[in-house]
C-alpha cells in the first residue's frame, strides 16, 4: 500500500530534520558561548530552598 | 572568534528552569511506569498463575511503596538532579554514587529503547489490522526517540506537560474499560468464578513471578530526578511520588482484576499486548481502538519520561567529572542538559535495533533492583548520620526502620527470582558492573575533584 510506504520515509525523514537540528543547535551554542558559562551550573540549582537548612539557624 | 562568546559576565552560574509542580512529577512517575499495565505485568501469570500475579502485584507494591517513601524523604531534603547519585554522593561515597549513577542511566536508556520498540511493534500491529505486512519498525523507533529527545532538548516544562496528558488519559483509558466489563456483577462479563485456578506451579511460581511484576511499577523512583527542575522540591516530589504509587497501585489491580476475568491464565501469561486483547474479547470497536491508542500513549510517556531522567542522571554524574564535563553543560537558552540527551540518542536507538526485548528489559529491571538495594543502606545510613532534627526534611517517612528492613527482603526475594529465570543474564549484569566499577577507580576518578563533591549546606554528620 503506498500510504504505509509514503509513512515510512516521513518518518525517516522527520527523524533525520530533528536530529540535524538539535547536532546543529548544539554546534551553534557551542561556537556562541563559552564552555565555562556553559558548564557554570551548580548542584540543586541557584535559588533551590530546600536544601537542609539547620532548624535551629535560619530557617525556610 | 573566541573573543567574542558570551561568557558569564554577571557570576551567575546557569541553572535549569525550576518550573514544574507536582502534577508534573506525578506525570514524570506514572508516565514512566503505566506501559507496564498495558503489557510485560502479564507474565507473572505466566510464571505463577492468576493468584501469583495478584500476590506479585501487591507485594512488589508494598517494595515500591517504601521505595517512594525513602525516596521521598531524601530527595526533599538533596534536591539536586541525579536523584539516588546525588544522594549516595552526600551520603555513602564516589563508587557508590558512580555505581547508583551508572544504574540509572542503563534503566532507563534500556527501558527507552524498549518504549520505541513498542511502538514500533504497535504501527506494524496497526499496519497488519489494515492489511498491509511486514511494515519496517525500524523508521517508527528511530522517530520515538529522535521526537522525544527533541522535545527533552527544547524544554522540561513542554516534555513534562506532554506526559501529563498522554499519561492521563491512557490511566482512564483503564478506568473505561474496567467499568465496561461491568465489575460488580459476575457471570455475565467477567469469568473470574471459572478462570481462577489454584496456583499451578505451587509457591515456588509465586515467587517466581515477583520479577516480572516490577513491570507493574518499574520507574516511579525516577520522579527525584526533577529535583532541580520543581518549584518546590520538599512538597512536590512526595506529593508527586506518592500521589503517582496510589494511581499505580489503582491501576496494577484493575488489570489484574479485568484481564483475568477474560481470559485463561494459560493464554494471557503469554499475550504481548493483553489489555488490547481483552478490549478484542469485548467486541467493541471503539473499546479497541481507545486500548490501541492508550497503549501507543504509555509507551511514548514512558519513553519520553525515561530521556528525561537518564539525561539528568548523566548530566550529573558529568557535572561532577564522573563522567567527561563536556556532558554537563545546560543549554542557555532551553535551559536543558541539551549534550547527555544528544549523546543518548544513539545509544537508545543501538540497544532498540537489537530487538532483544526481553535481554533489554531484563537489565532495565534488573539495574533499577540494584538501586532499590542501595536505598535501603542509603536510607539506614541517612538516619544515622543526620537524625531528624538536624536537617530540614520536607518529607519524613513513617516507621523508619521498617520500610527498609522490607526494602531490602523484598529485593532479596526478586533477586532470587530473577535467578531462577534470569540466572545468566543476572551474572552478566553483575559482572557488569563489577567491570565499570573497576575501571572507575583505576582510570576515572583521579579527575574527580574530591572537594566539589559535598554541595549540602548541612551540619557536620553525627559521629565524623
Amino acid at each position: 500500500m503506498v500510504f504505509w510506504d509514503i509513512l515510512v520515509y516521513v518518518a525517516w525523514s522527520l527523524s533525520a530534520a530533528m536530529l540535524v537540528w538539535m547536532l546543529i543547535d548544539a554546534f551553534m551554542i557551542s561556537s556562541q558561548y563559552d564552555e565555562e558559562y556553559l558548564m557554570s551550573s551548580r548542584e540543586g540549582g541557584e535559588d533551590d530552598v530546600v536544601h537542609g537548612v539547620h532548624l535551629d539557624g535560619e530557617d525556610l | 572568534m573566541a573573543s567574542e562568546k558570551i561568557t558569564n559576565s554577571s557570576s551567575k552560574p546557569i541553572a535549569m528552569l525550576k518550573v514544574l509542580n507536582p502534577f508534573h512529577i506525578w506525570a514524570l512517575g506514572v508516565g514512566i511506569v503505566l506501559v507496564g499495565e498495558f503489557m510485560g505485568w502479564n507474565f507473572t501469570v505466566g510464571k505463577g498463575g492468576a493468584y501469583a500475579s495478584l500476590i506479585a502485584c501487591w507485594v512488589i507494591g508494598l517494595l515500591y511503596t517504601c521505595v517512594a517513601m525513602i525516596d521521598s524523604e531524601v530527595t526533599s531534603t538533596v534536591a539536586a538532579a541525579g536523584g539516588q547519585y546525588t544522594q549516595a554522593k552526600h551520603i555513602i561515597g564516589p563508587l557508590m554514587a558512580f555505581n547508583v549513577g551508572l544504574y540509572l542511566v542503563m534503566a532507563y536508556t534500556m527501558l527507552c529503547a524498549a518504549d520505541a520498540l513498542v511502538v514500533g511493534d504497535l504501527m506494524k500491529s496497526g499496519a497488519e489490522v489494515m492489511g498491509y505486512a511486514n511494515l519496517d519498525t525500524k523508521p517508527f523507533v528511530v522517530l520515538t526517540v529522535a521526537f522525544l529527545a527533541w522535545l527533552n532538548y527544547r524544554g522540561v516544562f513542554a516534555t513534562l506537560t506532554l506526559n501529563l496528558v498522554i499519561t492521563f488519559l491512557a490511566f482512564i483509558s483503564l478506568i473505561v474499560l474496567f467499568f465496561a466489563v461491568d465489575p460488580l456483577h459476575q457471570g455475565i462479563v467477567l469469568q473470574h468464578q471459572a478462570l481462577l485456578t489454584d496456583l499451578p506451579y505451587g509457591w515456588i511460581g509465586v515467587i517466581a513471578s515477583l520479577q516480572f511484576g516490577m513491570w507493574y511499577y518499574l520507574g516511579i523512583e525516577g520522579t527525584c530526578q526533577a529535583a532541580e527542575e520543581v518549584r518546590s522540591a520538599g512538597r512536590s516530589i512526595p506529593l508527586g511520588t506518592m500521589g503517582g504509587m496510589m494511581t499505580l497501585l489503582v491501576a496494577a489491580t484493575i488489570t489484574w482484576f479485568v484481564a483475568t476475568g477474560l481470559m485463561p491464565w494459560q493464554y494471557l501469561g503469554q499475550a504481548v499486548t493483553p489489555m488490547y486483547d481483552a478490549a478484542t474479547l469485548l467486541g467493541s470497536s471503539q473499546l479497541q481502538l481507545m486500548l490501541f491508542v492508550a497503549t501507543a500513549f504509555a509507551a511514548i510517556a514512558s519513553a519520553n519520561g525515561c530521556i528525561n531522567d537518564a539525561s539528568r542522571a548523566w548530566f550529573s554524574l558529568a557535572r561532577d567529572r564522573y563522567m567527561p564535563v563536556f556532558f554537563g553543560a545546560i543549554h542557555p537558552k532551553y535551559r536543558t542538559p541539551y549534550r547527555s540527551v544528544l549523546f543518548l540518542v544513539p545509544i537508545a536507538v543501538s540497544f532498540a535495533f537489537t530487538g532483544l526485548l526481553d535481554q533489554v528489559i531484563t537489565f532495565s529491571i534488573l539495574s533499577g533492583l540494584l538501586g532499590y538495594t542501595f536505598m535501603t543502606f542509603n536510607m539506614i545510613k541517612f538516619r544515622k548520620m543526620w537524625p531528624l532534627g538536624s536537617i530540614h526534611r520536607g518529607y519524613i517517612h513513617p516507621f523508619h526502620p521498617i520500610p527498609a528492613i522490607t526494602l531490602l527482603t523484598l529485593c532479596c526475594a526478586t533477586y532470587f527470582a530473577t535467578f531462577l529465570g534470569y540466572g545468566a543474564s543476572l551474572l552478566s549484569i553483575m559482572a557488569f558492573y563489577i567491570l565499570a566499577s573497576i575501571w572507575f577507580v583505576l582510570r576515572r576518578y583521579k579527575y574527580v575533584k574530591r572537594a566539589d563533591q559535598f554541595t549540602m549546606p548541612w551540619p557536620r554528620p553525627k559521629g565524623y
